[in-house]
C-alpha cells in the first residue's frame, strides 16, 4: 500500500491506497454531461487555458477577460483563494469527475503543464475554504472535491512519468531512474529501498551510512536476524490459520460455499538473507 | 443518503480517508515512520462511516456478531432500481423497487409504498433496501408539546435469501445468472426462461459517487466535451521538462552536477 505522491504533503500520517483507474461501468455515457473538475485561473475556463497562449502570457493579461464565453469577471489577488460568492452558502457544490488517464494522454506537455497549475490553484482554493468553514464551525460543502482534484493531479504525474520513461528507454535503453533495490539496513535486514536522488555519493552521506551501512552483513546482525525471521513467520502462520478458521466458519454457516472459497496459500519462508 | 465505499475511482479513496480519520490511530516510530493502525475491520451499516453513529458502532469493544456471506463482485445481481419480490419477513410476497444497497452487509432496502424516504446504496455489506416494505415505525420530532409524526423507515433485507429478482415477462421470482449476450455484453439472464433482466435506468445513470449523471447540470467551471476530446499531443523525443523549457524559451547551458540514486 504505497502512499500517494500528493498525500504526503496534505495529510501526512494517513497512508492512502493508489487505486488504478479501472473502467467505469458506463464510461461512454458520461462523456457528455459528467465533466471535469472546476479550475480557476482568474475564472477562465479550461478551454481558455488550453488555448495557444502560454502560461506566462496569460498571467500578464489576467486583469481583462479575453474570451467571449466567460460569464463571470476575472477575480484576481487573494480572492482567488476563495470560491465564488454564490457558492458559499450552499450545502453541495456540483462538480464533475476527475480527469482520466485516456483524457490526459491525448494532451500535449504544455497543456498538462497548464492543467497542473489550474488544478493546483483549485486545490489551494478548496483547502482554504475547508479551513475557513472549519474556523466558522460549519460544514464544508462537497468535501470530495479535494479528492477529485488530487486524483486528477496524480493522474497527470502518472502520464508525465510514462512519457519520460518512454523517452528514456528510447534514448538510453534504461528506465528514467532506478526504482529501487534490496539494501541491508543497520539491523542487517534486507529491505527493499525506493531510491532517492542525492547530490553526494553514498560513502559521503553520513545519515545514509548510519541507517544503511555499506559494509553488508556483519557479525552483530546474526543475533537479530533469526529473531526477526521468527517474528515474520509467526505473523504469517497466524494469518494463515486465521483465514482457515474463517473459511471453516463460513462453510459451516453457508454450506453451498464449500469448494467455492479461495484456497488459503501456505505462507512462504521469510527472506532474511 | 447512505453511502460507503465503492469499488472504483476517486470516491473510494475519499471514503477510506474519512473512515481513517474517524477510526484513526496514526502511530509514528522513528525507523518505520507513520503507520496507520487499525486491528479490526470496519463494521459497515446504514450510517456514513465518518458519522458519530458509525463511530459508535465501531468502538473498540464492538464486534460484528453475524457472518457475512462473501459475494464476489462478478456475482452481485441486485442493483438500485431493480424490481424485486420479498420472500421473507412481514411484507412477504410483495414486490417493490430497490432503493438502496449496502454491499458490505449483503443488505438491500426496497422502496416503500410512496413513503418518500431517501434511500441509498451501500455496497460493502451486501445490503439493499426495498422502499417502504419490511419496515419498522418510529416517532420523529417527539417533544413535550406534540407527539411528533410517525415515519416509516425501511429495514434491510438479505440479498441472498430474502429478496429475489423478477422474471420480466410474468413478474415472478426467478433465479438469475450472469451471461454474455450476442453483443458480448454481460447481462443478467433468468435461468427459467432465458430472458434478459435489464438493468434499471437508475443504476446505469449513477456515477461512482451516487450522483445522477442525467441530472447533472453543467457548470461554468466544467470542461467542455470539445476541449476534453481534442487531441493536442505530439510525440517528441524529449522529456517533459525539456519540452516545457523549449516552449517557454528557457535555455539551460550549465553543466549538470553529478547525481546519485541510492
Amino acid at each position: 500500500m504505497a502512499a500517494s505522491r500528493l498525500s504526503q504533503r496534505v495529510i501526512r500520517p494517513l497512508l492512502r491506497t493508489r487505486i488504478a483507474n479501472s473502467a467505469h461501468v458506463s464510461s461512454l455515457q458520461d462523456a457528455n454531461t459528467y465533466l471535469c473538475p472546476r479550475e480557476s485561473l482568474g475564472s477562465h475556463s479550461l478551454t481558455a487555458a488550453l488555448s495557444s497562449l502560454s502560461i506566462t502570457q496569460r498571467t500578464s493579461q489576467m486583469p481583462g477577460a479575453t474570451r467571449s464565453f466567460h460569464t463571470s469577471g476575472c477575480s484576481h489577488g487573494l480572492m482567488e483563494f476563495f470560491d465564488d460568492k454564490e457558492v458559499w452558502a450552499e450545502s453541495t457544490v456540483n462538480t464533475g469527475r476527475p480527469y482520466r488517464f485516456d483524457e490526459l494522454r491525448i494532451k500535449s506537455n504544455q497543456d498538462l503543464h497548464k492543467l497542473w497549475y489550474v488544478l493546483l490553484k483549485e486545490r489551494n482554493k478548496l483547502l482554504t475554504m475547508e479551513a475557513e468553514y472549519k474556523r466558522r464551525c460549519e460544514l464544508f460543502p462537497s468535501p470530495e472535491r479535494i479528492a477529485k482534484v488530487e486524483e486528477s493531479m496524480e493522474n497527470i504525474l502518472e502520464v508525465v512519468q510514462e512519457r519520460n520513461e518512454a523517452v528514456n528507454l528510447l534514448e538510453t535503453g534504461n528506465p528514467s531512474h532506478p526504482p529501487g533495490g534490496v539494501v541491508r539496513d543497520f539491523l542487517g535486514r534486507p529491505m527493499y529501498r525506493h531510491f532517492k536522488e542525492y547530490g553526494i555519493p553514498p560513502y559521503m552521506n553520513k545519515v545514509y551510512r548510519l541507517l544503511w551501512p555499506l559494509g553488508g552483513l556483519k557479525r552483530q546482525h546474526l543475533k537479530y536476524l533469526p529473531l526477526w525471521r521468527e517474528k515474520i513467520a509467526r505473523r504469517r502462520w497466524f494469518e494463515y490459520h486465521r483465514k482457515l478458521r474463517q473459511n471453516r466458519k463460513l462453510i459451516q454457516r453457508f454450506p453451498h460455499l464449500e469448494g467455492k472459497l479461495e484456497e488459503v496459500e501456505k505462507p512462504e519462508e521469510p527472506r532474511v538473507h | 443518503m447512505r453511502l460507503t465505499v465503492v469499488t472504483l475511482g476517486y470516491f473510494k479513496k475519499y471514503v477510506q480517508r474519512e473512515i481513517a480519520k474517524a477510526s484513526g490511530v496514526s502511530v509514528y516510530t522513528p525507523v518505520q515512520g507513520w503507520r496507520h493502525v487499525r486491528k479490526r475491520d470496519w463494521i459497515y451499516d446504514e450510517n456514513r462511516p465518518w458519522t458519530d453513529a458509525a463511530k459508535e458502532a465501531n468502538l473498540p469493544g464492538k464486534r460484528l456478531r453475524e457472518l457475512i456471506e462473501p459475494i464476489p463482485e462478478s456475482e452481485w445481481k441486485i442493483f438500485k432500481g431493480d424490481r424485486v419480490q420479498i420472500l421473507k419477513g412481514i411484507d412477504k410476497g410483495k414486490q417493490g423497487l430497490v432503493c438502496a444497497i449496502i454491499r458490505e452487509r449483503n443488505w438491500c432496502y426496497v422502496e416503500g409504498l410512496n413513503c418518500g424516504l431517501v434511500c441509498a446504496i451501500i455496497r460493502e455489506r451486501n445490503w439493499c433496501y426495498v422502499e417502504g416494505l419490511n419496515c419498522s415505525y418510529k416517532w420523529v420530532n417527539k417533544s413535550a408539546s406534540s407527539p411528533g409524526f410517525l415515519s416509516k423507515v425501511e429495514k434491510p433485507l438479505l440479498v441472498t435469501t430474502e429478496v429475489s429478482l423478477l422474471e420480466p415477462s410474468d413478474l415472478q421470482p426467478t433465479e438469475t445468472e450472469w451471461r454474455f449476450d450476442e453483443d458480448g455484453q454481460r447481462v443478467r439472464v433468468s435461468v427459467r426462461s432465458g430472458r434478459v433482466v435489464p438493468m434499471s435506468e437508475r443504476a446505469l445513470n449513477e456515477a461512482e459517487d451516487m450522483v445522477d449523471k442525467s441530472a447533472y447540470v453543467e457548470q461554468s467551471w466544467d470542461t467542455k466535451e470539445k476541449e476534453l476530446t481534442k487531441i493536442t499531443f505530439v510525440p517528441k523525443a524529449m522529456s517533459f521538462e525539456d519540452d516545457i523549457m523549449d516552449s517557454m524559451g528557457i535555455k539551460e547551458d550549465r553543466e549538470r552536477a553529478p547525481n546519485y540514486y541510492y
